[in-house]
């Protein structure tokens, strides 16, 4: 079959009162890779549920070569030829390479599998991506992510398909998985297949892809091709504004120090992290998804067990203190799963506000409800809390207004260290510069904040200091002026299995 | 300091505002009460040859006829909003109906002659009844945070365990307290007619109406009220923002079973002051069916005292107008379950359309 291109036209679509994608066009042609650039929650992840079929859009078309493309799920559009890469990846770990390649796609006559044409089907997919060395029959479970990430692209060779979706797919990738893959969409594309490549890292999207489509808050504001553009103005694309803007510093002076951690492990394949965050300063954890960083600040709030080593907050000493014992220390949490974890979304702004605090305002057990809402009124001023009010459920909130909640609630119970894993995931850019100047001021006022971030900018932007963890082990806490994105990926990925001599041109 | 955060995006949609949160409060509150009356309007027109339907006499029966199944309701429905779920119930009763007889019966000989007139034992035992009501709901809070085995299972188990240790205790048959030894005032708290008239219902209806006011405002007003609702809503939330989540599934099984324990204490009335290892079968299904039918959501977060109470007037409407245009019990029984689906979906659709 010809294939020629897929396009989207004007796609549109409302979630309640939200406008999650606003006229999205985007055309993607055989043999060549078009990045889609945006920052989170800019409505990638909803474009890659309408191309897949799994909602439908409200307004717009979509056509491959001209004929009208409308799935009703993923199955549908598999069979028109549109396979995507999640970012979780799909695979069902207890089968085999071979028994997930084809997935759904299985040869049989009469409910009995050729399984003989399975294995000829497999190896064939995989010789393809030049990667034969997987054996089709073991378990995907016992492989690492970048082969299971091959697993996932045969799936989609063996189901013919024409026009390749990957979402965010170096994102628990070490740097040499990172680089086959790239090779590997190199090979797809000149093999005629057209590529989408979602992605918000500017310098892997250079390596990859020929032309590149922004979008910010639903909409698509720019594109072109990435030799004629520079990273400035994409940036600037992507944010609406000066990157400048985006990370408004607000001066601060670090005091004595209040969080120390000595020899301190939480598993048992960690290696002892040393670090000590003083008051009135910024410090950043950085690293690949699974290095440990998110265990290590659970571990510290007393969420996760501390294999060894010693946790000191202000003046006690206690090391495997539980969450309310921490939290009377003035220690506050930020959970990276907002919506699993972080709120009760069914419940109230302010029970959700108040709950680590609430015996504050609790006499002999009985709760002074007018003193707290007095309070939590407060709070959604000062963060600018877009709410009907105090008594509307969390969950009807915009992602950037649900984690200024989360924030507030630390305020709320008066931490004086802050733990934040991931503050700004899924939100709104305009949320993001207002939760960056707030974490400024909350420094200039004294509070001593670790944040742990996969989105290297945003450290750059806001840290004093930052620390990359590699494979549980931790570098020590530098200044800015030591790092730059390029050195702070090396020693992320370092430990992650690859040689140093590989490491990038 | 914060004033100066600029909104730079503008405010995004706030949210579907006041009017959307009022109706959905009033289809929450009135909707049981719309079923009631629709329910109770049916029966009326049904029977409307006899017309004793709506006569004070039989509101008088319903309301009776609330008072076990809804003294028992409260305390689920404080378990259903934190997320759990009691099955165990209807053994407790059983239990504490037999615990107070043997009680009774080992104790009076013992006191004094004084203390015997007055017939002492009887409230050491209701005492004692309660007590183990919610030393079972203890046990039960405590395996389940114990051992992280979902409540459904671990009170399945209990409710096996309780009830053979009450059928054990009891020898496998039923214990008779003596006349002798049973006051005057005991079947008068269960008593239909109440002495004195004025009362208008009978005291026990009295008491689940103090205790229900009582539970709606802790669920309000007190700690343990809004920890329920946080355990309930989301368990990892809970224990993020350092609620004892172990410690408070204690408490909160344990006020189940001493609410369980009340239920048994006004079941052992009824009985007539009679310890039987058999009574209250199936009353758990009853209970639980109370508080879905009253807007509780068994996957925790949701329900409230009113509406436990609406669903218990509904089955006992149910029951007794069956009664009344001559229904076989067989038929209650599938109307009541059809009941439950309709309640249950209706509150499925208000979400949904609220989501």
């Amino acid at each position: 079959m010809n294939f020629k291109e897929l396009r989207m036209q004007d796609v549109g679509k409302s979630f309640g009162a939200t406008r999650a994608l606003d006229g999205v066009s985007l055309t993607v042609g055989a043999g060549e890779v078009r990045a889609l650039i945006g920052e989170n929650g800019a409505g990638k992840s909803t474009l890659m549920k309408v191309l897949s079929g799994a909602i439908r859009p409200d307004s717009g078309t979509m056509t491959l070569d001209g004929e009208p493309y409308a799935p009703r799920g993923p199955r549908e559009a598999l069979s028109r030829g549109v396979a995507m890469i999640y970012q979780e990846l799909a695979l069902a770990p207890a089968l085999t390479v071979e028994a997930n390649i084809l997935l759904g796609q299985e040869r049989s006559s009469g409910g009995w599998l050729h399984l003989r044409e399975h294995r000829r089907i497999a190896a064939e997919a995989l010789e393809l991506l030049e990667h034969p060395d997987i054996r089709p029959e073991a378990r995907v479970g016992d492989l690492g992510v970048g082969a299971q990430q091959l697993v996932e692209v045969a799936r989609a060779l063996v189901s013919k398909a024409r026009v390749i979706v990957f979402d965010e797919p170096t994102s628990s990738l070490s740097e040499r998985d990172a680089h086959r893959l790239f090779a590997i969409i190199d090979r797809l594309r000149d093999r005629g297949m057209a590529i989408v490549y979602i992605s918000h890292f500017l310098e892997e999207v250079r390596r990859v892809a020929q032309t590149y489509t922004v979008l910010r808050d639903g909409r698509s504001v720019g594109e072109g091709t990435l030799a004629e553009t520079d990273e400035r103005s994409i940036i600037a694309r992507m944010i609406g504004r000066d990157p400048g803007e985006l990370f408004p510093r607000v001066p601060h002076q670090p005091g004595e120090p209040i969080l120390e951690l000595s020899g301190f492990r939480a598993s048992e394949r960690g290696k002892p992290v040393d670090l000590a965050v003083r008051r009135g300063e910024i410090v950043g954890l950085a690293g690949l998804v699974g290095a440990g960083r998110t265990r290590l600040v659970r571990a510290i709030f007393g969420l996760g067990p501390v294999v060894d080593g010693r946790v000191r907050v202000a003046h006690s000493d206690d090391n495997s203190a539980r969450p309310r014992r921490r939290i009377d220390e003035g220690v506050g949490f930020l959970s990276e799963d907002r919506k699993g974890e972080g709120l009760a979304l069914n419940l109230p702004i302010e029970d959700n506000m108040t709950y680590p605090g609430l015996r504050r305002h609790a006499r002999g057990g009985w709760l002074s409800l007018g003193e707290r809402r007095r309070e939590v009124n407060d709070w959604i001023k000062r963060l600018r809390i877009a709410a009907a009010g105090p008594g509307q459920p969390v969950g009807g909130l915009s992602g950037g207004n649900q984690q200024k909640v989360a924030l507030a609630r630390l305020l709320h119970q008066r931490a004086d260290v802050l733990l934040l894993d991931e503050p700004t995931r899924g939100i709104d850019v305009g949320s993001k510069a207002q939760i960056y100047r707030l974490l400024g001021e909350l420094a200039a006022q004294g509070k001593a904040i670790l944040v742990v971030s996969s989105y290297l900018p945003e450290l750059f932007g806001i840290c004093d200091r930052i620390a990359v963890m590699s494979r549980g082990a931790l570098t020590e806490a530098l200044p800015l002026d030591h790092w730059t994105e390029h050195r702070v990926m090396e020693v992320a990925t370092r430990g992650a299995g690859i040689d140093p001599s590989s490491s990038t041109d | 300091m914060k004033e100066e955060i600029e909104d730079i995006e503008g405010i995004r949609a706030a949210g579907p505002g006041r009017l959307r949160n009022v109706l959905q409060w009033v289809w929450t509150v009135v909707g049981p009460f719309v079923g009631l009356a629709l329910i109770a309007g049916f029966f009326t027109y049904l029977t409307r040859g006899s017309g004793h339907f709506l006569s004070p006499d039989n509101l008088r029966t319903i309301a009776g006829h609330t008072m076990i199944v809804g003294t028992a309701a409260l305390g689920m429905t404080l378990i259903i909003i934190a997320g759990g779920i009691d099955l165990s119930v209807g053994s407790t009763v059983a239990l504490v109906t037999v615990v107070m007889a043997l009680f009774i019966k080992k104790v009076d000989p013992m006191l004094p002659e004084s203390l015997r007139a007055w017939h002492a034992a009887v409230p050491m035992a209701i005492v004692v009844g309660i007590l183990t009501g919610g030393l079972c709901g203890a046990i039960n809070g405590g395996l389940i945070a114990g051992l992280r085995v979902v409540p459904f299972i671990i009170t399945l188990g209990t409710y096996q365990a309780y009830r053979g240790l009450a059928t054990w205790l009891a020898s496998s048959t039923t214990i008779y307290v003596p006349s002798s030894m049973r006051p005057s005032w005991f079947g008068g708290l269960v008593a239909i007619q109440p002495e004195p008239r004025w009362l208008m219902v009978s005291p026990g209806v009295w008491m689940l109406l103090l205790l229900s006011l009582f539970l709606a405002v802790s669920l309000k007003f007190s700690l343990l009220g809004r920890y329920s609702y946080a355990i309930g809503s989301n368990e990892a939330t809970a224990r993020l923002c350092g609620i004892n989540v172990p410690g408070m599934k204690v408490i909160l099984y344990a006020v189940g079973g001493l609410a369980a324990g009340l239920a048994g204490v006004l079941d052992f009335a009824k009985l007539g002051g009679v310890g039987v290892p058999t009574t209250a079968a199936g009353l758990e299904l009853q209970v639980i069916a109370a508080v879905v039918i009253g807007g509780g959501s068994l996957s925790g977060g949701e329900g409230t005292v009113l509406g436990t109470l609406i669903g218990c007037l509904i089955i006992a409407v149910l029951q007794n107008g069956c009664v009344h245009a001559g229904i076989p019990n067989a038929v209650q029984d599938i109307v009541i379950g059809v009941i439950i689906v309709v309640a249950v979906t209706l509150d499925r659709l208000r979400r949904g359309r609220a989501a």
